[in-house]
C-alpha cells in the first residue's frame, strides 16, 4: 500500500529530467567547463639539474626494460664551456638521421658559435668617433641554444613533463641539458607511414582519388590543400589519459557556427578514458543517443568530401591511426547520399538518389513484407503468381517466415565469411555461397526459389546504401521487421514503420533534426535529398545555423548576364 | 512551454489534417452518406464555407488571446478551478473520441485480418506503440506526423485517382438530394467533420508564430475540406448509395474496387497499411494533448508515469464497448453531438465571454 502512495507522490514530484539536450538551432549552450582528470600526475617541471632530469625520464619512460626508448648523454659546449645533456626519443618513430644532423652535431662539435667565451651577448653596436658603442646583455643560456645551436626548423621549449613526455610519444625528441630547467623539444618525427592512397570503400568516377591516411598530419594538409583558406582551423587535442591519442578538430570559423563547435570540443574534451583506437571509438564515445544503432556521425575516407563538409559549416573530426574522419552533424539524408553526387550533373545524381532510396526501403522491408503478404494479405499477391509461389513451396518443410530467416542468416553467414577470409577467396566465396549453397538448397526442398529471390534482392539492396553504419543499421532492422510481419501481417509493418519514424523524428546529431531540413520543416534552401543544379545552390543548410548562410550569388553564372 | 518545443506552420497544420483524415477513414463518409444522400458533395462545399466563417470569427475572438490555449482562456475567465473542470472535460472528450475510433479500427482489422486474435490483443499492441511514443515530447509526436501525414495525403490522391475508372456520373443527381432543407439546414450539422479544429484551441502556446494561427486555421479547414470533398465525391459516384452508406467501412470498398492492369488485383491491404499508420499518428497526438493538458492543470513534472496511466484508461474504455453494433451507434449518434459541443459550443463560449470580460477591463481602466 505504502508503495503504492509512494508511486503516486512520486509521479506528482519533480524530478530533473536527466536526458542530455544540445540543440543547435536554438543556441542553448550553456556548459563550457572541460575537465579531464589525468590517471597520474605530469605536471612536474623540469628540473635544472640534468642527473635528475635523467633519472625522472629513466623511470618514466621504463628505459631498463623499453628497448625502442633512445638515451644519448653527451657534453655540450656553450661558449667554450661544457654542459651536461641528453636527448630522449623513441627508435623508429624518430628520425635519426636528423638529430644525428641538427641536433647532435651543432651541440657536440667545436665551432664559432659554440666557443666564444663571453658572458655578454652583443645585442647592437654603433661607432661615433671612432669609439665603438656596443649594446649588451646579460649572456642567456636557453636563447643562445635556441637561437645559435640548434639549426633546427620546428623547436620549442616546454618547462613541463607533461608536455614533454607526450611530444616524445609523438616521435619528438627532447633534448636537457644541465643547469636550465627547461626541455627544448625538436620535432623529428620520422616514422614509416603508408602513402597516400586512393579510396577503397567511396570510389567515384569524377572526382578525387585521394584517401585520408592514418597520419593526422598528412590528413590534416589534404584537407588545407582543398579548402584553402586561412580561417581553416584545426585545433589539435588528444583523447585518452593513456594512449593521448592526436585529434584534430576542424571547422572554418567564419562559417561554422560557434556552438556547435563549442559542443564538439565540450564533448571531446570529455572524455574520460584510458585510450582510444580509431575513429569509431569516438563515433561511439560521442553520440547522444548511445543506445541507438543510428550513425550520429559521418565516416569518410575522402577528404573532398570532409572539404565539402567544412565549407558547408559543419565539423571535421580527424584521429591519429584512422584513415577516416568524422563528420558533424549529419542528417539520415547525408547518409543515402554518395559522393559522387556532387561531381556529376543533378539529374543524373537524382536518379541515383531515388534508386538508393528504392534500395534503403527494399532492403528494410522486403522481407518483413513478403512474411506478413503470404501470412496474412494472399489477396495483394497476383492469382498466377500465388499459384507459382504455391507450388514452388510445397516440399518445402519449413514456414515462410522459418525459411525467411534461415536464408537470410544464410546471407549473413556468407557476408561476414566473404569480409574475413583472405581477399582472393573472398569473391570464391561469395559466389560459392550465393550459387551453389543457393541452387543446392532449392534443389533439396528446403527454401523454395521466391525465398531465395527475396533475400537475394534484399542483399542487392543493402549494398546499394552508400554509408556502412546504416547499411548494418538496416541489416539490424530488417530482422525487427520480418518478426513484426510474422505476428500481425500489415499491421505490425505499419506499427514498425511508426515507430521508427517516431525514433526518426527524436532522433539528433549534435543539435540538429536527423531528418533535417525536412523535419521540423526548415526552409530547404536547396539542400534538400535531392540535388538541384549547381547554380542554383545557393545557401547553406537552415537546420546548421551557420555564420554566412550564402554560398554563392543569387546569379552565379554572371558570364550569362 | 520550453522554446524548444515549439511547433511552425506545416506541423500544426498536419496535426489538425491528420484528424480530420482519420475520422474520414472510419466513419464520417458513412455518416455523411446516410445523412445525405447524393448531396452530400454539395453539402461538403456548403459546410467548408461555414466552417471557413467560423474560422473568420474565431480569428477576430482570438486577437487579444494570441498565445493562449483554452486552458488558459478558462483560467482568465474563472479562475484554476475552472480551468481544472475544462481540462478534465477535454480530456475526458479525447478519451472518448480516441476510444472509440481505436475499437472502430480493432474490430475492423479483427473482421479483415485476424478472426482468431482477440480484441484486447490487438488494442494492447496498438496501444503500446501509443505509450511508447508518448515517451518523447508532443514535439517529436508532431514531427513524426510530420512525416505520416504526406503519406497518408499521398495515399487518398492516389486512391482517387485509381478511382476514376469506376466512377458513374449519373449518381449525383438528384444535386439535393433529399431535398434542400436537408442539405443546407439538417446539413449544418455535417460540420462535426471538421472537429479538428477544437485541437486550434490547444496549439496556440506551441506555436513558433503566433501570428501565424489564422494561416494555420484557414489553410487546415481548406485542406480538410479538400480531403473530405474528394472522398465523398468519389464514394457517391462509386457506388450506389444503399451500399456506400451502410458499409462499416466506405473506403476499404472504395480500395478493393481498385484493380491496376491485370496483374494487380486488389491493393487494399496497402491502403490499410497507410491508415493503421495514420491511426497511429492520430492516437499519438491526441494522447500528447492530452498529456499535456493534465500536465498544465496539475501541475505535475514527472509525466511518464502518467503516460502509462492514460493509455491504460483508454485500453479500458476501448474494452467497455460491448459489440460493433454499440460502436456504430455511438459514433452516428453520441459523437458527432459531443463533437460539435466541444469544438463549436463550448471552446467558442469561452472564448466569446473572454472577450466581454477583456472588454469590461479595459472600459474599466479608461
Amino acid at each position: 500500500m505504502n508503495k503504492l502512495i509512494n508511486s503516486i507522490v512520486n509521479a506528482f514530484k519533480y524530478t530533473p529530467p536527466n536526458k542530455y539536450s544540445f540543440d543547435l538551432s536554438m543556441n542553448n549552450m550553456q556548459n563550457s567547463e572541460n575537465s579531464i582528470s589525468p590517471l597520474e600526475d605530469l605536471s612536474q617541471s623540469v628540473y635544472p639539474s640534468v642527473e635528475v632530469n635523467l633519472e625522472y625520464i629513466k623511470v618514466k619512460f621504463n628505459s631498463l626494460i623499453n628497448s625502442d626508448i633512445k638515451i644519448r648523454e653527451f657534453d655540450l659546449r656553450a661558449r667554450n664551456k661544457l654542459y651536461k645533456a641528453f636527448i630522449v626519443y623513441i627508435d623508429g618513430m624518430s628520425d635519426s638521421k636528423n638529430i644525428s644532423r641538427f641536433i647532435l652535431h651543432p651541440l657536440m662539435l667545436k665551432s664559432r658559435a659554440n666557443t666564444s667565451d663571453t658572458d655578454e651577448e652583443i645585442v647592437s653596436s654603433a661607432i661615433a668617433s671612432n669609439i665603438t658603442v656596443k649594446k649588451v646583455k646579460k649572456f642567456n643560456l636557453v636563447n643562445y641554444i635556441n637561437a645559435c645551436l640548434i639549426p633546427y626548423n620546428d623547436v620549442t621549449q616546454s618547462k613541463s613533463f607533461d608536455k614533454v613526455i607526450s611530444s616524445v610519444t609523438m616521435g619528438n625528441c627532447a633534448l636537457f641539458i644541465d643547469t636550465i630547467d627547461t626541455c627544448f623539444i625538436c620535432d623529428v618525427k620520422g616514422f614509416e607511414k603508408r602513402s597516400i592512397d586512393s579510396p577503397t570503400n567511396e570510389t567515384v568516377i569524377r572526382g578525387s582519388q585521394e584517401a585520408f591516411v592514418e597520419n593526422l598530419r598528412t590528413n590534416t594538409s589534404m584537407l588545407r590543400r582543398i579548402v584553402n583558406n586561412e580561417n581553416l582551423i584545426i585545433e589539435n587535442t588528444t583523447v585518452g589519459a593513456v594512449s593521448k591519442t592526436g585529434c584534430a578538430i576542424c571547422y572554418i570559423k567564419n562559417i561554422t557556427n560557434d556552438d556547435l563547435i563549442a559542443e564538439v570540443k565540450y564533448r571531446i574534451n570529455n572524455l574520460n578514458i584510458d585510450y582510444i583506437i580509431s575513429s569509431g571509438q569516438l563515433e561511439e564515445l560521442i553520440k547522444e543517443h548511445s543506445k541507438n544503432s543510428l550513425p550520429e556521425t559521418l565516416l569518410t575516407e575522402r577528404p573532398d568530401t570532409s572539404a565539402t563538409a567544412l565549407l558547408e559549416g559543419k565539423v571535421v573530426i580527424i584521429v591519429n591511426g584512422t584513415p577516416m574522419a568524422l563528420i558533424v552533424p549529419c542528417s539520415f539524408f547525408d547518409l543515402l547520399a554518395s559522393p559522387e553526387d556532387r561531381n556529376i550533373n543533378s539529374s543524373f545524381a537524382n536518379f541515383l538518389k531515388i534508386i538508393r532510396l528504392i534500395a534503403g526501403i527494399i532492403s528494410v522491408l522486403l522481407p518483413g513484407l513478403y512474411v506478413a503478404i503470404t501470412n496474412f494479405h494472399e489477396e495483394l499477391i497476383p492469382t498466377e503468381l500465388l499459384f507459382s509461389i504455391i507450388s514452388s513451396r510445397q516440399a518445402v518443410p519449413f514456414s515462410v517466415e522459418l525459411e525467411i530467416i534461415l536464408m537470410e542468416i544464410a546471407f549473413e553467414l556468407i557476408h561476414e565469411a566473404g569480409i574475413r577470409v583472405p581477399s582472393p577467396i573472398g569473391s570464391t566465396m561469395g559466389i560459392v555461397g550465393a550459387l551453389v549453397l543457393g541452387d543446392a538448397a532449392v534443389s533439396a526442398s528446403i527454401v523454395s526459389p521466391i525465398s531465395i529471390i527475396i533475400v537475394a534482392i534484399t542483399g542487392l539492396a543493402s549494398f546499394a546504401i552508400p554509408n556502412y553504419s546504416l547499411e548494418f543499421h538496416f541489416r539490424i532492422l530488417r530482422f525487427i521487421f520480418i518478426f513484426l510481419g510474422t505476428v500481425f501481417g500489415f499491421l505490425g509493418i505499419g506499427v514498425g514503420i511508426f515507430l521508427y519514424l517516431g525514433i526518426l523524428s527524436n532522433f539528433s546529431s549534435f543539435g540538429t533534426s536527423y531528418l533535417s531540413p525536412y523535419v521540423p520543416c526548415y526552409d530547404v534552401n536547396d539542400n534538400g535529398y535531392f540535388l538541384v543544379p549547381m547554380w542554383k545552390r545557393e545557401k547553406r543548410e537552415d537546420a546548421l545555423n551557420t555564420k554566412r548562410s550564402n554560398k554563392q550569388a543569387n546569379i552565379s553564372m554572371q558570364w550569362k548576364q | 512551454m520550453e522554446s524548444n518545443t515549439k511547433i511552425g506552420f506545416s506541423e500544426a497544420v498536419c496535426v489538425l489534417l491528420i484528424v480530420v483524415i482519420s475520422h474520414l477513414i472510419l466513419t464520417v463518409p458513412k455518416i455523411i452518406l446516410h445523412n445525405q444522400g447524393s448531396s452530400s458533395a454539395l453539402n461538403i462545399i456548403y459546410i467548408t464555407l461555414i466552417a471557413l466563417l467560423i474560422t473568420f470569427i474565431l480569428s477576430l475572438l482570438y486577437k487579444k488571446f494570441k498565445g493562449k490555449d483554452i486552458l488558459d482562456l478558462s483560467g482568465y475567465l474563472l479562475g484554476s478551478k475552472f480551468q481544472f473542470l475544462i481540462g478534465i472535460m477535454y480530456i475526458a472528450f479525447f478519451l472518448f473520441t480516441c476510444s472509440l475510433l481505436l475499437r472502430n479500427t480493432a474490430e475492423n482489422l479483427k473482421t479483415m485480418y485476424f478472426q482468431s486474435t482477440p480484441i484486447p490483443y490487438i488494442l494492447f499492441f496498438i496501444l503500446l506503440v501509443v505509450g511508447f511514443m508518448n515517451r518523447y515530447s508532443l514535439k517529436s509526436v508532431i514531427k513524426c506526423n510530420l512525416i505520416v501525414v504526406p503519406m497518408v495525403v499521398l495515399a487518398l490522391l492516389v486512391l482517387f485517382i485509381l478511382s476514376f475508372n469506376s466512377f458513374t456520373l449519373e449518381r449525383i443527381f438528384p444535386i439535393l438530394g433529399y431535398g434542400s432543407g436537408n442539405t443546407f439546414v439538417n446539413g449544418i450539422g455535417n460540420i462535426f467533420v471538421f472537429g479538428n479544429m477544437v485541437f486550434l484551441f490547444f496549439l496556440m502556446p506551441i506555436l513558433k508564430d503566433y501570428y501565424q494561427f489564422n494561416k494555420i486555421a484557414y489553410t487546415s479547414v481548406i485542406t480538410s475540406g479538400i480531403f473530405v470533398f474528394l472522398t465523398i465525391f468519389a464514394l457517391l459516384l462509386m457506388f450506389p448509395l444503399d451500399i456506400s452508406s451502410n458499409s462499416n467501412l466506405p473506403m476499404y470498398l472504395q480500395t478493393r474496387k481498385i484493380t491496376l492492369g491485370e496483374f494487380i488485383q486488389r491493393v487494399d491491404a496497402f491502403f490499410i497499411l497507410i491508415w493503421i499508420i495514420s491511426l497511429l499518428s492520430y492516437l499519438s497526438i491526441v494522447m500528447s494533448f492530452i498529456l499535456s493538458t493534465f500536465k498544465k492543470i496539475t501541475n505535475i513534472q514527472n509525466k511518464t508515469f502518467v503516460s502509462y496511466s492514460f493509455v491504460a484508461i483508454l485500453f479500458g474504455i476501448s474494452l467497455l464497448y460491448k459489440n460493433v453494433i454499440q460502436i456504430r451507434q455511438l459514433d452516428a449518434n453520441l459523437y458527432k453531438y459531443i463533437s460539435l459541443f466541444f469544438t463549436f459550443g463550448i471552446s467558442f463560449l469561452i472564448l466569446l465571454l473572454c472577450n466581454i470580460k477583456h472588454k469590461i477591463r479595459e472600459k474599466k481602466k479608461i
